[in-house]
């Protein structure tokens, strides 16, 4: 039975509830999986399932040695999906990412045509390390696989399989000889992750696993598979948004507009440009996929107030004022989390 | 699908706590402004009530004010029953309170949605809406509460009702009812009274100045109470004080009126008459002479006298004659010179050879551009006065001469020695037509005195009159008081405004006597300076440099930039030497050739200069 299939025979709510449970329970498994290799960051690992689950690409950033390529990985490898990675270098050329024509001879006629050599982005899951040390040309030429999920070369259109998953990677420092993604590009990545150094306990731990005796239980298998994915990404389209808590996500994202009509009082002048409404679509498909994580069949707006920050803080682009004042874009997002209410609010009660 | 009813229970009991507690937020926003607006209407009506007194008494300010606070208490309630939120919204806040992750007010809002997820939705927030625990923690979150600083509102009533029944304030009925035993005020009144009282009496003292001051006179004695409407010594001091400077300057009018004037002009006249040899023309001359109209109308009688007695002997007769000749002379002479008006006319400025001719005079007047209205108007009173002057000299002048050719004729006796009814008729008109001249003269000396007098005592009234004020009463010296302060000097000073007015007044009159005008003079009488300096920069370099240090002295340079403005200031002249020296040496050329140097002409601009002063980003 098909992904599709599964989803049209939930009809009663019980139907849903179980739905709900076997979401949780495939989450948990896969959250179990990685933990075997990665070591804390449960909140890292929560934002990447949900993105995976929202069918999003994620952002991750943070010094390096934190763990980010090793959770790329071993998401690939619990997954069971076909993983990719390209270190992103300032001379590498989008034909390095999404290959070339060559020509081949063919032995039967002896002639020459051209064929197309697939390049790395042809997988499932893309383990972009260091985007921001390629070049703008490079970078860009991820645009079109991370939104229409195909790619074209020579005027021909490829489709890439399904599901595919880029997690890029970026280190906030060494800003030198590095060139920070256009606003375009991070649009279209759903979440921007900041990967927190771990804690005393998780920072022992890791280097039990790592400088002692290797353990085969630390080794990961595939607990899902695409089509499971593909049953999780429809589930969580289905889920029950309210009109009032929906149009609290909108609220949310209008507060990022600059002298819109939500925006809070006084934080203007610290806000160049706000969330577009992919901004917006990103907030519900995280807070969807959040609420299935908690077992619930309805998105709360408890839900978009936890989606908001990996979801708008790079979509939120700070003025010279705020810059200058050390106002950092998490701490607006934030602001504009306990300014917005969540009660439902009638129309004109802006602000 | 179920029933949406322990919901609703739950949104309906919610709904009550936040109807409550909106009313009793609304109610202490009311009683906020009730109370403010209160506050300030009674604060308001004490204020008024002093200028207006119908306003305090009516007291209507009462009822209106109850009225509105009524009105402001049903407005809250008709505005809070007007936002009655609905069932979605109420379950919302309670989701928000509890922290439900919206899970009731989600059902709620897809109550008529039929697919599962919705059914499950519904389910959920049913199941949840049952639990009592939710309707038991309901209370706990939403709990109904006075309102933070709703204790403003009604302590602002209790205050603005303190102030109506305690504070007397400016209300007419509280001034009537200031006890008037208060030392302070006594003293003052009965100052301001036995002040008033003298200057009346005074002025009742002298017909000639009641007569002049008749008009000021009733309004002098309606106000005789100056307390009548006043409330505190302070006022007091100011009315009396003011009252005295009316008369003051009433007095000031009087001086120099043209009756006082013709008399000054009369004495400046008669200043110059040499005495004659007779005792009694003698005594006659120097009366006239020191401008005792008194001692100069009896001399004059003696005169008569001996005349009319005829018990002269011839010589004694003859030099009595001869003596009042030249007294009449001399007194026609002194009224054909108009001294006083050729000073006038000198003082402002005009030919003084001019009083020669009235006419003359007044035709100059006319036609002189030179001089102000107030100006032409005092010479203008000045030749009336003058012309008046003169009639009345040349009365007494021709009175002397009758009575010279009386004298001549040996008293006109008759055969029988006795006077003869012609020379009897001569001398009376003769000595009544000096008689009227020198009265009318001894009234306005009279008259000339006694507003000087009084003058003398309005002002010394009005500096009594003006109590040092607060400021000088805690100075204690007077020094420090400023337009409020005392008087220079120790002592409780007073009112410094009235003391200079009082001064000035004093160096205006002294100024008068001595017949000098005062020109005012303009100071700058060069177009202003303006546009940019044209120094030769070289020549200021080195107030520059000792500029910079005294400044430096006084207002210190930030760090960062200390430097920075010593290399600037530090180095100006030597670099501004150098290059006016290399200019010198290289001719004309660019900026860094300099000018030539016989023009080292620097303006602000730069434009054309050589020794142009480096620019503050420039390096040193």
């Amino acid at each position: 039975m098909s992904s599709a299939d599964q989803l049209q025979s939930i009809r009663t709510s019980e139907d849903v509830r179980a739905a709900c449970e076997a979401f949780r329970v495939v989450a948990s498994r896969l959250r179990e999986e990685i933990g075997r290799v990665l070591v804390g960051q449960e909140q890292t690992v929560t934002s990447v399932l949900v993105a995976l689950f929202s069918n999003g690409h994620v952002l991750l950033e943070g010094v390096p040695g934190l763990g980010k390529t090793l959770l790329v990985r071993t998401l690939g490898q619990a997954l069971g999906l076909r993983f990719s990675r390209v270190q992103f270098t300032p001379d590498l050329m989008p034909a390095d990412i999404i290959g070339t024509q060559i020509v081949l001879d063919d032995p039967r006629t002896s002639q020459r045509q051209f064929a197309f050599r697939p390049g790395p982005i042809f997988t499932q899951i893309l383990l972009a390390d260091e985007i921001n040390r390629a070049s703008p040309k490079s970078q860009s030429a991820l645009l079109e696989a991370m939104q229409e999920r195909s790619i074209t070369v020579g005027g021909t259109t490829h489709k890439l399989e399904q599901p595919f998953l880029v997690l890029a990677t970026q280190n906030p420092i060494e800003q030198e000889g590095t060139y920070p993604l256009p606003e375009a590009q991070l649009d279209r990545f759903l979440i921007k992750v900041i990967v927190p150094p771990p804690e005393r306990d998780s920072l022992n731990e890791i280097i039990e696993r790592t400088t002692g005796v290797q353990s085969k239980d630390n080794e990961v298998k595939p607990v899902l598979s695409a089509s499971q994915i593909a049953w999780a990404q429809g589930l969580a389209r289905l889920i029950v948004v309210a009109p009032h808590v929906q149009d609290y996500a909108v609220r949310l994202t209008l507060a990022t507009q600059p002298g819109g009509a939500f925006s809070p009082a006084g934080m203007e002048h610290l806000i160049a440009v706000g969330a577009s409404p992919r901004g917006a679509q990103a907030l519900m498909s995280c807070a969807k996929v959040l609420a299935l994580l908690g077992g619930r069949a309805a998105v709360s707006t408890q839900d978009i107030a936890a989606a908001a920050m990996p979801a708008l803080r790079h979509r939120v682009v700070r003025s010279f004022e705020a810059e200058a004042a050390g106002v950092t874009t998490d701490a607006l997002v934030q602001q504009l989390i306990d300014a917005t209410p969540r009660e439902l609010q009638a129309a004109g009660e802006a602000r | 699908m179920g029933s949406t009813d322990p919901i609703l229970s739950i949104v309906r009991r919610a709904r009550r706590r936040i109807g409550l507690q909106s009313v009793l937020s609304r109610f202490a926003v009311a009683a906020l402004w009730v109370g403010a607006s209160l506050l300030i209407l009674v604060c308001a009506s004490k204020g008024l009530a002093a200028w207006w007194p119908d306003l305090g008494a009516r007291g209507w300010w009462f009822p209106v004010l109850l009225g509105l606070a009524f009105a402001g208490l049903a407005l809250a309630l008709v505005l809070t029953r007007g936002h009655r939120p609905s069932d979605v919204a109420v379950a919302s806040l309670v989701d928000v309170q509890l922290k439900l992750h919206d899970r009731l007010s989600t059902a709620m809002a897809v109550a008529g949605r039929q697919d599962p997820f919705a059914a499950a939705a519904i389910e959920d927030g049913v199941r949840l809406a049952s639990d009592r625990r939710l309707t038991e923690s309901l209370g706990r979150a939403m709990p109904v509460r006075w309102p933070k600083n709703s204790w403003i509102g009604p302590l602002l009533c209790v205050l603005a009702v303190a102030v109506w029944w305690f504070v007397p304030g400016l209300s007419p009925a509280a001034v009537q009812a200031a006890p008037v035993s208060d030392p302070e005020l006594a003293a003052a009144e009965s100052a301001a009274q036995m002040q008033i009282e003298a200057v009346q009496q005074q002025i009742e003292q002298s017909p000639e100045l009641s007569k002049e001051l008749g008009d000021i006179a009733p309004q002098q004695g309606a106000s005789n109470d100056p307390t009548n409407d006043r409330k505190t010594p302070d006022e007091i001091h100011r009315e009396t004080a003011r009252r005295m400077t009316e008369l003051s300057q009433k007095l000031d009018d009087v001086l120099s009126s043209e009756r006082t004037q013709s008399l000054s002009a009369m004495r400046d006249a008669l200043s110059k008459i040499e005495p004659g040899k007779s005792p009694e023309v003698k005594a006659l001359a120097e009366a006239l002479k020191i401008g005792d109209a008194a001692a100069a109308s009896e001399a004059m009688q003696e005169v008569m006298e001996q005349i009319a007695s005829g018990k002269m002997d011839e010589a004694t007769r003859e030099q009595m004659a001869a003596d009042l000749e030249r007294l009449a002379q001399q007194i026609a002479d002194a009224a054909d010179s108009n001294e006083a008006l050729r000073e006038a006319l000198e003082s402002a400025g005009m030919d003084g050879e001019l009083a020669s001719n009235m006419e003359a005079v007044e035709a100059a007047l006319a036609a002189s551009k030179s001089l102000n209205a107030e100006q032409k108007e005092r010479l203008r009173k000045a030749i009336k006065s003058q012309k008046s002057a003169n009639a009345k000299l040349r009365k007494l002048s021709e009175s002397c001469k009758k009575s010279c050719s009386q004298c001549k004729n040996g008293g006109s006796k008759s055969k029988d020695g006795t006077p003869s009814s012609d020379s009897e008729d001569a001398d009376s008109e003769a000595g009544e037509q000096a008689e009227g001249v020198l009265s009318e003269m001894e009234a306005d000396a009279e008259l000339e005195s006694a507003a000087k007098s009084l003058r003398s005592q309005c002002r010394s009234g009005q500096c009594q009159g003006s109590r040092p004020g607060p400021e000088s009463r805690k100075s204690g010296t007077g020094r420090e008081g400023g337009t409020k302060g005392g008087a220079i000097g120790e002592g409780d000073g007073g009112d410094g405004t009235d003391a200079v007015a009082a001064e000035v007044a004093g160096k205006k009159s002294q100024m008068g006597s001595k017949r000098k005008a005062v020109i005012a003079r303009q100071l700058v009488d060069a177009p202003p300076l303006v546009g940019e300096s044209r120094a030769r920069l070289r020549e200021i370099a080195g107030d520059i440099e000792r500029g910079y240090e005294e400044g430096t002295d006084d207002d210190p340079v930030p760090p960062h930039l200390r430097d920075l403005h010593k290399h600037y200031f530090g180095d100006l002249k030597q670099r501004i030497d150098a290059k006016s020296a290399g200019g010198a040496a290289g001719g004309s050329g660019g900026s860094g050739g300099g000018a030539p140097p016989t023009s080292p002409n620097v303006d602000s601009t730069g434009k054309q200069s050589s020794d142009k002063a480096p620019s503050a980003g420039s390096k040193p």
